[in-house]
């Protein structure tokens, strides 16, 4: 039931013998004395209390109790814990050591990874020899120390020391994944997992630990549960997201105030080209941004370039106790196309085939940088790197699109990307039906098809537009010009929709008031359902002077809202585009180190998987530098607020969970898999053992009268 | 240092006027009964009044000067005639005073604890000072020693002689046996053929009603009876000793025992003790005077000048 966290003073409590000791002492020293008055004495005695009749045991009782719980006190006594072995049962433990960004934190020159570090090499001491352990270090891409459990303590114990905080955000749920995983490789029936972490709200909150088998213990180590004040750049975008040459650019800073107080904080732009056009005419721009607590802030740049280039743009902030968020880049890349990745399973070389007028449409000149750059891939092709590259993504008649391939496509846009739908071929409404029933419940799809209206059998053998929203960024351009440009397009067929729902923004409407062009933001991202196609055919668009233009806008307007390609974040994968080479890419980290990288030969994508550090990964084919890519902290590592602990237990729905952290009033670590301690209590007895030998001391001697003395 | 609620020795009376005179301790270093007796009555006597115990009697004694107040015929006028000063007569006063002391030198009275003298000592030293003093006044004094029995008797006598034999009892007596002062009291009572002042020094640590029972024989006739209860400072307050196995000085009792929790109720026992001696005495109108050992005899004395006067 008990241990000793001190055994070794086990010896002292021989001391609690002291008063029996000192009371055989005193007896056998007592003096002899003659007194005549003894029958008076008699008296005396007999009249006292029967509490003073056993004074005499009841103080030496009271003393030796008092000493002996003074010395058993300083043996630090724990109550055995649950969480020990039985017997000589070996145990089962893993680790989960939080190595993410935000532990990165240091106040008072300590890093909550230290003291985290320090916990874990406190629950591997404690291990007994024939234990089965192992780390799992909670990343963006969570890892064990060992391919599996094991005795090698001492290994286990290097890993913990040699680990650094990383870039990376952690993914708290994979971690957890993998931790469960190694626990089922252990034998032992005492299986433990400790969690160590910072337990930051945006990492842990929606993490489950039902796959935690319920015989394991779950330790929750919590190593900063104090409130920590951080500021930290959430979000570096450019506006529009493929700028122009001599169009105007905006630069956009997001701050984060991760405080319980108001702040102002200053945020600096610097250009990596000294030529570059800043309005004060200096390589940087400073501006300040005044944050409620636990909010954002946005702090913007224009520019204006008016010539091709590269350049790399980097917003800093203040140093604070958590530095990695303080910096973020950006590389602007005027000369860079916006990439269109146009899934059909039609030939783009056949004139017949709406994607023919689309490629040359959306890249009209293939020898300029105008325009965007199209990628057109088969509907079996496609795969995350490549939508991960793409700025925009069009689907035009892409019936063998397997229904996966669907719930990738809604991920896409629902996760900030910019999907343009051409309602148009085979299984076209089968297709919306089943993207439909991928995005989120509360925003489907704006209409579903519900067949083909081919109009060349009716009286004028076409229908056209009859109404636009001119209002609309995307079709705004158009407002100056004459409805019958739009007008005059002529459609011989097009596809049959319900109605619209009313959070769609309806563009375009056929004159018997069908819909012909719907916009709806999908999550973070936009989808556009065009009910045309440029196909001869369809419709006559391929041979209207307003294709072109009414292509182009389209899709700007759907860019406007997003910085183009997903950020990359460390410990993930970063992708871009590039032409397709047959030259030897190089990729060099932010650090100067040489790191793998994949291209698709076909589409030019590039994919750097994991990017590891947060900075610049500078891309290079022969002695040509071809792309840069920015990989910035994940945003949700600025926020610092933690969540206690008790909830995620709570969340566990099992009773076997145990809280403990290295501050506060939170039992340490070590003490906790050893017992709870019970050392203050044993303190107390032994005051008030003390003041009750005072009490017995004092009462119990009565007056010839009986009255107490 | 006097424990808080030790029975203040202040209680005989000496007050700050304790050290003007011989204290026990000084006492025993004469070792001498005649001279030590002679120095507390006169020491005690010393610059009181200057007419110490002379009165008006058919027989001349001395001379002394006139003060205000004496009666116009007592001057001597051929005095007067001579000196031109006045002088009173003195003459020394007849009595038939019978007087005894009881000395009790039982085993109890060999008691001393922390004190200089054991009580036996001090009874001793006590009863030789109130015979020399009666004599020197005149009265007619016996002694009687007891303990559980009659142990020694000197006849009252108003002679120097008889002093001495008294003195000499007194010096010769040790103390032995258990108390029976009542026995003792009952042999004398047959002893003593004409009333006057009985003196008991004692501690009266016997059956009290069995004492007084025998005191009342004197008291009926017509005796006036002094008490002087000697216990030492031990005996009232418990030595001041951590532990202690108290042996009894006239029984095979013993109790084992820590004084300090019990001393205030034991001090309480003692003073009921000295209450109900007390009491009881002036019940039948006896004078009673507790006397510790550490105590000078100022108060003794003064208790027997109080009795005699009222003789």
């Amino acid at each position: 039931m008990f241990s000793l966290l001190n055994a070794g003073l086990w010896p002292w409590i021989a001391a609690a013998s002291v008063p029996l000791v000192i009371h055989l002492l005193t007896r056998r020293t007592r003096r002899r004395m003659d007194l005549p008055t003894v029958k008076f004495l008699q008296r005396t005695l007999a009249h006292q209390s029967r509490i003073f009749r056993w004074r005499h045991w009841l103080l030496l009782a009271l003393r030796t109790l008092a000493i002996a719980a003074l010395v058993v006190a300083f043996l630090r006594p724990a109550l055995l814990s649950p969480l020990a072995a039985q017997g000589f049962e070996r145990s089962g433990v893993v680790i989960v050591l939080d190595v993410s960004e935000s532990m990165a934190y240091s106040s008072g020159g300590v890093s909550s990874l230290a003291k985290a570090k320090s916990q874990a090499l406190s629950v591997l001491q404690d291990l007994r020899a024939g234990d089965h352990a192992n780390i799992v270090f909670c990343g963006a891409q969570p890892t064990s120390a060992q391919p599996s459990p094991t005795t090698d303590i001492a290994a286990l114990q290097t890993s913990v020391r040699s680990m650094e905080a990383t870039d990376e955000r952690a993914d708290a749920a994979s971690a957890i994944n993998v931790a469960v995983e190694q626990l089922g490789k252990t034998n032992s029936r005492a299986k433990r997992l400790y969690i160590i972490s910072d337990f930051q709200r945006t990492n842990w909150s929606d993490v489950k630990f039902d796959a935690v088998p319920a015989d394991a213990r779950v330790l929750f180590v919590s190593v900063d549960s104090t409130a920590r004040q951080n500021a930290g750049l959430t979000g570096l975008k450019i506006r529009p997201s493929t700028p122009c040459v001599g169009e105007p650019l905006t630069v956009q800073a997001e701050v984060f105030n991760s405080s319980s107080s108001p702040r102002t904080v200053p945020v600096t732009f610097t250009l990596s080209d000294p030529s570059a056009p800043l309005g004060t005419g200096s390589r940087n721009f400073s501006d300040s941004v005044q944050l409620a607590p636990y909010s954002s802030g946005n702090v913007s740049l224009p520019l204006t370039f008016d010539a091709p280039q590269r350049m790399e743009c980097t917003a800093t902030l203040p140093q604070d106790n958590l530095a990695g968020d303080n910096t973020r880049r950006l590389v602007i890349d005027l000369g860079r196309m916006a990439t269109v990745l146009l899934i059909t399973d039609e030939d783009t070389n056949a004139t017949t085939s709406a994607a023919y007028y689309l490629v040359r449409a959306l890249h009209p000149d293939p020898g300029s940088v105008a325009g965007f750059r199209v990628l057109p891939v088969h509907s079996n092709a496609v795969n995350n790197p490549m939508l991960k590259a793409a700025d925009a993504v069009m689907v035009c008649n892409a019936p063998s699109m397997p229904p996966v391939q669907l719930e990738v496509l809604a991920k896409y846009a629902v996760s900030g990307g910019s999907l343009v739908w051409f309602l148009y071929g085979d299984r076209v409404a089968e297709q919306i039906k089943g993207l439909s029933a991928q995005l989120p419940k509360s925003e489907p799809a704006p209409l579903q098809v519900e067949g083909i209206a081919n109009v060349q059998s009716r009286a004028k053998g076409f229908v056209t537009l009859s109404e636009a929203r001119y209002e609309s960024k995307l079709l705004k351009a158009f407002r100056d010009l004459t409805a019958s440009d739009l007008g005059h397009i002529k459609f011989y067929k097009f596809s049959l929709t319900s109605e619209v729902q009313p959070r769609a923004e309806l563009l375009l409407k056929f004159e018997d008031g069908t819909a012909a062009a719907v916009r709806c933001g999908e999550g973070s991202g936009n989808l556009l359902l065009l009910n045309m196609s440029p196909a001869p055919s369809w419709s006559d668009l391929a041979r209207q002077q307003i294709f072109l233009p009414l292509m182009h806008e389209f899709l700007k307007g759907i860019l406007a809202k997003d910085s183009g390609a997903l950020e990359a974040f460390p410990g993930g994968t970063a992708s871009t585009t590039i032409e397709p080479t047959s030259a030897t890419l190089t990729c060099v980290d932010p650090l100067g180190q040489v790191v793998p990288v994949t291209m698709d030969k076909t589409t030019g994508s590039i994919v750097i998987d994991p990017a590891r550090r947060a900075g610049i990964y500078h891309l290079t084919a022969g002695a040509q530098e071809v792309a840069a890519l920015a990989v910035n902290p994940h945003p949700d590592e600025s926020d610092l607020r933690s969540i206690d602990p008790r909830e995620l237990e709570s969340q566990r729905e099992k009773s076997r969970s145990y809280l403990t952290g290295s501050t506060g009033n939170d039992p340490d670590v070590s003490d906790l898999d050893k017992g709870t301690p019970i050392w203050h209590y044993l303190l107390i007895f032994a005051i008030a053992a003390l003041f009750a030998e005072q009490a017995v001391g004092r009462v119990g001697v009565r007056s010839r009268k009986g009255k107490t003395a | 240092m006097q424990p808080k609620d030790e029975i203040p020795s202040t209680s005989l009376g000496a007050g700050g006027t304790g050290r003007r005179f011989l204290q026990p301790a000084d006492l025993k270093r004469l070792q001498n009964l005649q001279f030590a007796a002679k120095l507390i009555v006169e020491g005690y006597f010393q610059g009181k009044h200057r007419s110490p115990y002379y009165d008006f009697s058919s027989e001349f004694a001395d001379y002394r000067p006139y003060t205000p107040g004496d009666e116009i015929r007592a001057i001597d006028w051929r005095a007067f005639a001579r000196t031109d000063r006045f002088y009173i007569k003195l003459y020394r006063k007849e009595t038939d005073m019978n007087c005894c002391v009881l000395v009790d030198k039982s085993n109890s009275m060999a008691f001393r604890g922390s004190s200089p003298l054991t009580k036996l000592e001090y009874a001793n030293f006590l009863a030789a000072a109130l015979s020399y003093l009666m004599i020197m006044q005149g009265d007619k004094t016996g002694l009687a020693l007891c303990d559980d029995k009659m142990s020694g008797f000197v006849p009252a006598g108003g002679t120097m002689r008889t002093l001495q034999q008294m003195l000499v009892t007194l010096e010769r007596a040790t103390p032995g046996g258990p108390t029976k002062l009542a026995e003792g009291l009952r042999v004398l009572f047959s002893l003593l053929k004409r009333k006057g002042l009985l003196v008991v020094i004692s501690d009266f640590l016997d059956d009290t009603s069995e004492v007084f029972s025998a005191l009342s024989m004197f008291a009926h006739k017509g005796f006036a009876i002094l008490l002087f209860h000697v216990l030492t400072d031990d005996e009232m307050n418990l030595p001041l000793v951590s532990n202690a196995l108290f042996q009894d000085m006239e029984s095979p009792a013993s109790v084992s025992v820590e004084p300090e929790p019990i001393r205030a109720a034991y001090q309480e026992e003692m003073r009921g003790f000295i209450a109900e001696m007390e009491s009881n005495a002036k019940a039948r109108r006896m004078h009673y005077q507790l006397a510790t050992t550490a105590e000078p005899y100022t108060r003794a004395l003064e208790a027997y000048l109080t009795a005699r006067a009222r003789l």
